[in-house]
């Protein structure tokens, strides 16, 4: 597997004067957002890094399967299973790189600006956005895997406005059955905050591991069932 | 070392069954006209594509069930694809390191140098030679026991396809390796191989070490008349042409000997291709 991250390291330096623009235009709208009383453009910035990294690795994919280098990468003493597994740790590492950066950078911008925020749940809410995109990203890589670069973009895509679309229509339908979506979730969380701190982890961690289960045996068989 | 027992493989239009061997201290070619089969049968022996039947055997396992450090043993040139273009060699050179143990440093740099690749420009902007030859030294950089070679020449000219083909004699120098090649430039088999498989739509027609072939084989060219009187049975197949007939024959001495008016020439692997894929099996 070392070989592989070494191998996705390179590729994605490959596009580094690309994410350095992207690195460049997020600095700017963190220092030139007024955060007000709120944290949710930190929020934001965190969670445009977090992603941005982590679609390093669905560019690896891409970069892999040009000009069938993906076929000579088979030949290598490397099993399939690896090469899946790896693409999983390739994106975990980015894009937990682009989290630090962007905590680092936005607590940062936070403390200068002088605005009043509680640590821990400030913290809390970056873990939150981090999930987030991680879940997103436990989606994306068997799409990647299965649709390649050709299709992939496209399916992705795809798969972003079936998602917008759905979440769109949903807040729709229950604005019309008259549900309070905001209200149902406050109290959600306001529940949550009732149960012990620890057993929330073990759920968080629980619902992870099995869904990075899932999603790497998915891209497994894909991979097992590809014809290089 | 290798083996390939009725090795299946289906496609839409396309049926593959093949049966070959390569053993040690030799090297085998496998030729065939384009789409006859030959990457087929190259990615089914490397398991880039799934078989439908028969059995692949490398250093005697089952080629399903070849350890990580088996495949460190087995040196490989596909015809499409390499590292990727992304990359320069010198990436290329860091991620060889990690994951091959014998892979040597210093020697492939050297290689590179000598063979002029350049080490910090883009493989997707290297020419076709250049691509060649770092895929052979690719291929030959970490101690391999069985080459598997497809086209590896492919896109050369005559200087360079020569400097890959003696790369490939000194790697053989080592006792205990084997080399199975594709090419479809003739003489680069003819001056190389122990051992010839010939491969016609998914099927090996042919098979005989290269002695055998260029001491042996012949080409009749016989018109329609002496046709009519020529002895058939030690013919293997034939072409129709506008003075008669190309034939191919085993045994060109007794056609010689017996038929003195005949023109018979030496066999080669090049018309031997073309009066299989343009003629008819007798």
């Amino acid at each position: 597997m070392k070989g592989l991250l070494i191998k996705d390291t390179h590729l994605a330096m490959f596009n580094k004067k690309i994410y350095i623009i992207f690195a460049f235009v997020a600095c700017i709208m963190l220092v030139s957002t007024d955060f007000g009383e709120s944290t949710a453009a930190s929020d934001f910035i965190i969670g445009y890094f977090c992603f941005l990294f982590g679609m390093l690795v669905l560019t690896t994919i891409t970069y892999d399967e040009f000009d069938h280098s993906i076929s000579f990468l088979m030949t290598m003493p490397i099993s399939r299973h690896t090469y899946v597994l790896e693409k999983y740790v390739f994106c975990f590492l980015g894009t937990l790189s682009g989290w630090i950066l962007a905590v680092v950078l936005a607590t940062g911008r936070m403390l200068v600006a002088g605005l009043p925020f509680a640590a821990g749940e400030w913290i809390s809410g970056c873990i939150g956005v981090l999930l987030a995109i991680f879940m997103i990203m436990l989606v994306l890589i068997p799409l990647q895997i299965k649709f390649g670069s050709d299709n992939g973009k496209g399916v992705i895509m795809g798969v972003m406005i079936a998602f917008f679309v759905v979440f769109g229509l949903g807040k729709k339908v229950c604005d019309w059955l008259g549900i309070d979506i905001e209200g149902n979730l406050q109290y959600l969380i306001n529940q949550l905050a009732i149960i012990p701190a620890w057993l929330i982890v073990v759920a968080v961690a629980v619902i992870y591991l099995a869904g990075i289960g899932i999603s790497a045996a998915v891209s497994m068989r894909i991979v097992d069932k590809k014809q290089y | 070392m290798l083996k390939l027992d009725h090795v299946e493989k289906n496609y839409n239009d396309f049926h593959l069954n093949c049966s070959l061997e390569v053993h040690t201290d030799m090297v085998t070619g496998l030729i065939g006209a384009n789409g006859a089969g030959k990457s087929t049968t190259f990615k089914a022996i490397l398991g880039l594509i799934n078989i439908d039947g028969g059995s692949i055997t490398i250093f005697d396992k089952d080629a399903r069930k070849l350890t990580l450090e088996d495949k460190e043993d087995i040196g490989v040139v596909l015809s499409e694809g390499t590292l990727s273009g992304y990359l320069n060699v010198k990436q290329g050179i860091s991620i060889l390191a990690s994951m091959y143990r014998r892979f040597d440093r210093e020697r492939f740099t050297e290689q590179c140098q000598r063979f002029q690749i350049p080490l910090d420009k883009l493989i997707k902007d290297f020419s076709t030679g250049m691509r060649a030859k770092l895929k052979l030294l690719i291929a030959t950089s970490y101690g391999a026991k069985l080459l598997i070679l497809d086209e590896p020449t492919a896109g050369l000219d005559v200087m360079a396809r020569e400097e890959l083909l003696d790369m490939l004699r000194d790697y053989m120098e080592t006792e205990g390796r084997a080399v199975l090649i594709s090419s479809h430039i003739s003489t680069d088999l003819e001056g190389f191989c122990d051992d010839i498989y010939m491969i016609h739509k998914g099927e090996i027609v042919l098979h005989e070490d290269m002695d055998t072939i260029l001491d042996t084989y012949g080409i009749l060219k016989v018109s329609e008349e002496q046709y009519k009187h020529l002895d058939t049975s030690l013919l293997l197949y034939r072409r129709k042409e506008s003075f008669g007939y190309k034939c191919v024959t085993g045994q060109k001495e007794y056609y010689m000997e017996n038929y003195p008016d005949l023109v018979v020439e030496k066999g080669s692997i090049d018309e031997l291709v073309t009066i299989m894929e343009k003629g008819e099996a007798l």
